[in-house]
């Protein structure tokens, strides 16, 4: 096999080389950021909805 | 150098560079993976903390303009942390120009924050509903720190 080949083959195995050993080293790897990131959206526009409804019950009396 | 040598050579150098990209992809795995756990910690403190201020009004431990001033800087958090988020929901790693967009949001929330305990609850009178405000806060304030330290100031 040519020097050239050998590095495509490698281009295309790299990427899928890299996704195993995360996967191997971080068993809840980019899954567990997603769902992170996920939860804390949800939360976050719950939060405001919460936030906005305290807010307006507190607020002062419009003159 | 012989084509045998030449093609050993070649492998250590694929192996090598190979080896670099696990060990770079890592790290950013990592440093993601607190900046998402701390916007998500950062949303649960701030739940506790509004659920916090509508029994402390209720049970009249806090007045309505407490719970305004209070509000004020859990509304300055939700917004931005909001921003946050939304930039670490597209990543697939940590680039320069995400890095600069997060700190340009979290460094000016932290001195909010910092600022929301030293001023916005000083006027609180009931020292329980000031002490539970403070501790909700500073949580606040820690996750924020992390997800600063993570993006390198």
């Amino acid at each position: 096999m040519d020097p050239a080949s050998i590095i495509t083959l490698i281009s295309v195995l790299a990427p899928l080389a890299t996704n195993l050993i995360l996967m191997l080293t971080h068993p809840d790897g980019s899954q567990t950021i997603i769902a992170k990131v996920q939860a804390a959206e949800a939360l976050n526009a719950q939060n405001a909805k919460d936030l906005e409804a305290l807010l307006s019950k507190t607020a002062p009396p419009a003159k | 150098m012989s084509r045998f040598g030449r093609i050993q050579l070649l492998r250590l150098r694929i192996a090598a560079a190979l080896l670099l990209l696990v060990v770079l992809a890592a790290c950013q795995d990592a440093t993601l993976k607190k900046i998402a756990q701390a916007e998500l910690d950062v949303e649960q403190t701030q739940a506790t903390a509004i659920k916090s201020l509508d029994t402390l009004y209720s049970a009249g431990s806090i007045t309505a303009a407490d719970v305004q001033t209070v509000g004020g800087i859990l509304k300055q958090i939700n917004v931005a942390n909001g921003q946050a988020i939304a930039i670490t929901k597209n990543l697939a790693q940590l680039d320069p120009a995400s890095r600069s967009n997060l700190r340009d949001i979290i460094v000016p929330l932290l001195n909010a924050v910092n600022a929301g305990l030293t001023n916005g609850v000083i006027n609180i009178k009931d020292p329980t509903a000031r002490a539970s405000i403070s501790a909700s806060l500073s949580a606040i304030a820690v996750s924020l720190t992390i997800i600063q330290q993570q993006l390198g100031g």
